[in-house]
């Protein structure tokens, strides 16, 4: 394959791939396990022509990765569990007023400060719902710093392409793990950027829905006098009050960007999913420990296969729910209480789910899930 | 040379160059060379003096589970490290240790090559600090997990010009030693 | 656009009237800041205006430039990217006592402190007037609000000292009542090349006035009249003499700390290997 090899950390590959995909604005604070990101951002964004900021906080962090959005320019920031806490009042604005964004959630054990170093699976809802009011979302969680890189200019694209956040699921074990990862040659993949307006300045409405859901968007400067906002609005983006309706069709349009198209959106691996009896659900690094207790168990005759959620918000539940049908059991691997474990509930059907979880700090083992399977057989 | 899939762990305290070894060794195989590789690292609390061990799983294919779990080599810096980190080794594991900083061996471990690391680094550089280069030399020397060329050109390019000549004698040196004791 | 009134060029039209209350200092705040802009001869297209939430930052839906009216206290935060993401780009922040002050008092210090070049005009009409009247950072001690029935006991900021003592290299101070130096003032602030503070003495007659017995719109805007003191003249003044004066203009004006965006340039020169 073309491209080059490089020994590189997640953290890395994140930071290099985000530039790849053309961020040009980088806003954080310090945070463990996420900080490399923001210190490679410092370094490499100026030789890019970019501009990195160390902001007072992490709220401010995002809302000046908000503001550099609405100006023209792609922009991340990047952080760990307890600051995206912080992150969530601005996230909804982005949510509400459209506004491209990538937000990296290095993933630590939780809850508050927990433990800052270790690795944990605790934010997948504080993803899905952590910000006030039901908002659409896009997150996704890779397994390996290669696909961390590869993900983290989708991550980009798809920000650019519907105008919503999009978050990157990492964790702490590998924001700080080295793989060897292929550097895709530029002509290997897309590098989207949001629709432009093309109308005269007069006639453009900044919210209007130009037939495909996602209303094309202007930057500040750019000769459209736009005005944002985080309330409900018009087509024009004036503030809307008292108005069911409007108020029903933003909300329900915001929601069909991502819903519509899931296809594009929705990606997942499968493991020896043909022959399965037992289904492992897993996401992020523990679904490579699922992956070597599967190739472990299978020598013992146990058909186990394994179905890894790439995108976990729009969590992919129709192709699961066919994969569901077909197994005697099904069996979530994670590093929390039963996060994935309550969505698989609620496609599995008739088909039992129990759940293979550990919440220490420490990654869950080949041998923990091991020694899990052969427990239920 | 090469072996399909070899796991390693080094282990010891914060201010011994624990980490380099891995870096080293990750970077020879997977930089250098065109194996894969996963190198994850834990650190203690201090940055000197905590335990702290990097461990590394080489493999000719994608690797699926990233964590160590038969290591195939350990190398123990510290009494402490030598204690636990023998326990889930494979029985034809190697165990590397520095006698200056481990004195009681643990019985069940059936490959123990004892290296006065930090001694040698004494002798052929003036300084302690290039124990972990020495380690490197005795690792690659001893696992065979790589070409001893590509470890040592890693090895070089890691250094500024300056401080090639002495980390190139610290990994001679370590091959050496190892070499005696394979005999 | 000559012969068209400064109004009709930067209010849009269609969002007025305004929904301030009768008597409320926010439209000649509004509206000094209207004619500041037009004095600078800015291109309209190339100002954003920033706002967060309280009765100061509906002023940004009724000015037509480019808009960002954002979170509750988040105005600067988004400033300083829509900032560094295009230095070109001229950026007027309207915020509140309590948007700046207290939900953003700390983007508010580091912004003064990075001196990024944004000029950040403060309506500040001693309380929270959108949520009906409880007391802010700035309400006098002694003073009844909402939610100091019995008086307040905390002691207020000065937003000026608080500015200069940040790192602001522009802070000045009018009234609503003192229009044509406010409007004075804003220009300055526009035109000065780093972050600029105007704090605006704004009356709010229908809660804080109310609530104190300070009388009607009018009634405030005399009681500017009366409490202002020119800074020059406040400088020979005891503290004690000065308990309940306003004083006004310019209290900080420097030239010598280096632009935020301008400095940045020199790490971009750094990165590249040409300083």
């Amino acid at each position: 394959m073309a491209g080059t090899y490089e020994i590189m950390t997640g953290n890395e590959a994140c930071t290099r791939a985000a530039i790849a995909a053309g961020m040009r604005f980088f806003a954080g604070y310090p945070i463990t396990p996420a900080t490399e990101i923001a210190e490679m951002a410092s370094e490499l964004l100026p030789k890019a022509g970019g501009t990195y900021m160390q902001m007072e906080d992490e709220l401010a962090s995002i809302a000046a990765v908000i503001g550099a959005s609405a100006a023209g320019v792609k922009a991340m920031t990047a952080t760990s569990g307890p600051g995206v806490s912080l992150m969530q009042e601005n996230l909804g604005y982005a949510i509400m007023a459209e506004i491209p964004l990538v937000l990296v959630d290095c993933m630590r054990q939780g809850p508050c400060q927990g433990v800052a170093t270790v690795p944990a699976q605790g934010d997948i809802m504080q993803a899905r719902w952590g910000t006030n009011g039901d908002h659409p979302i896009i997150a996704i969680a890779p397994a390996s710093v290669g696909e961390l890189y590869e993900e983290t200019i989708r991550a980009f694209n798809l920000a650019e392409t519907y105008r919503n956040p999009v978050y990157i699921l990492s964790d702490a074990m590998l924001a700080h793990m080295s793989e060897r990862v292929r550097i895709p040659d530029p002509d290997e993949y897309d590098v989207v950027s949001r629709k432009r307006p093309t109308c005269p300045p007069s006639e453009f409405q900044a919210y209007a829905d130009d037939g495909t859901g996602i209303p094309p968007m202007a930057s500040f400067g750019d000769g459209y006098r736009w005005f944002v906002t985080g309330m409900v609005h018009d087509d024009t983006g004036f503030p809307v009050t008292n108005n069911a309706d409007r108020v029903s069709y933003l909300v329900k349009r915001l929601h069909a960007k991502i819903e519509h198209n899931r296809a594009d959106i929705e990606k997942y691996e499968e493991y020896k999913t043909d022959d399965a009896d037992i289904l492992i659900v897993s996401m992020g690094v523990v679904a490579r420990s699922a992956k070597a207790a599967i190739d472990d168990i299978r020598k013992e005759g146990v058909k186990a296969g394994l179905f890894r959620p790439i995108t976990v918000w729009p969590f992919p539940e129709s192709r699961l729910e066919t994969l569901c049908r077909g197994v005697k059991e099904i069996v979530t691997c994670e590093m929390n209480e039963g996060q994935l474990y309550h969505m698989v509930r609620e496609v599995s059907g008739n088909t039992p789910v129990r759940m293979i979880n550990q919440n220490n700090g420490v990654i869950l083992s080949a041998d923990t899930i091991l020694a899990g399977l052969r427990e239920g057989k | 040379m090469g072996k399909q899939h070899y796991e390693m762990r080094f282990a010891g305290s914060g201010g011994q160059g624990m980490m380099l070894m891995g870096d080293i060794m990750a970077q020879a195989a997977g930089g250098l060379d065109t194996k894969e590789i996963v190198l994850t690292r834990s650190y203690g609390p201090e940055a000197r003096g905590g335990a702290c061990r990097s461990e590394l799983i080489i493999d000719d294919e994608p690797i699926n589970y990233p964590s160590v779990r038969r290591p195939d080599f350990v190398l123990a810096m510290s009494q402490q490290a030598a204690d636990t980190y023998w326990k889930d080794m494979k029985p034809e594991g190697i165990f590397l240790i520095d006698p200056k900083f481990v004195h009681t061996v643990p019985e069940n471990v059936k490959h123990v090559y004892a290296i006065p690391l930090t001694q040698i680094a004494e002798d052929v550089t003036g300084k302690t600090l290039a124990a972990n280069v020495v380690a490197i030399g005795a690792i690659a020397a001893l696992t065979g997990v790589e070409d001893l060329d590509v470890v040592k050109r890693a090895v070089r390019e890691h250094f500024k010009p300056k401080l090639r000549p002495s980390n190139d004698k610290a990994f001679e040196a370590g091959v050496a030693a190892a070499k005696t004791l394979m005999k | 656009m000559a012969g068209v009134h400064v109004y009709d060029r930067f209010l849009r039209q269609d969002k007025l009237p305004h929904i301030w209350c009768s008597g409320c200092g926010n439209g000649i705040v509004t509206n000094a800041l209207i004619r500041a802009i037009e004095k600078t001869g800015i291109d309209q297209n190339q100002i954003v205006v920033v706002a967060g939430v309280g009765c100061s930052s509906r002023a940004n839906g009724y000015l037509d430039f480019c808009g960002l009216h954002t979170n509750h206290g988040r105005p600067l935060a988004y400033a300083t990217g829509v900032k560094m993401a295009n230095p070109k780009l001229h950026v007027i922040v309207v915020t509140g006592d309590g948007d700046s002050a207290s939900i953003g008092g700390n983007h508010f210090i580091h912004a003064c402190r990075r001196n990024l070049d944004i000029t950040t005009v403060i309506y500040n009409n001693d309380n929270y007037g959108m949520t009906g009247g409880q007391y802010s950072p700035t309400t006098p001690t002694g003073a009844k609000s909402k939610t100091t029935v019995y008086g307040n006991i905390d002691t207020p900021f000065d937003l000026c000292k608080l500015a200069s003592a940040a790192g602001a290299t522009f802070v000045a101070r009018s009234t609503v009542y003192h229009v044509t130096q406010l409007a004075e003032l804003i220009a300055k602030g526009i035109e000065h090349k780093g972050f600029s503070v105007i704090e605006a003495m704004s009356c709010c007659p229908t809660l804080y006035g109310r609530l104190n017995k300070l009388g009607d719109g009018p009634a405030m805007l005399q009681r500017f009249k009366d409490q202002a003191i020119p800074v020059q003249k406040a400088r020979q003044l005891s503290e004690e003499e000065l308990q309940d004066k306003i004083v006004t203009g310019v209290f900080t004006d420097r030239k010598d700390r280096p632009e935020y965006s301008d400095q940045y340039q020199h790490v971009i020169a750094r990165a590249e290997g040409r300083e």
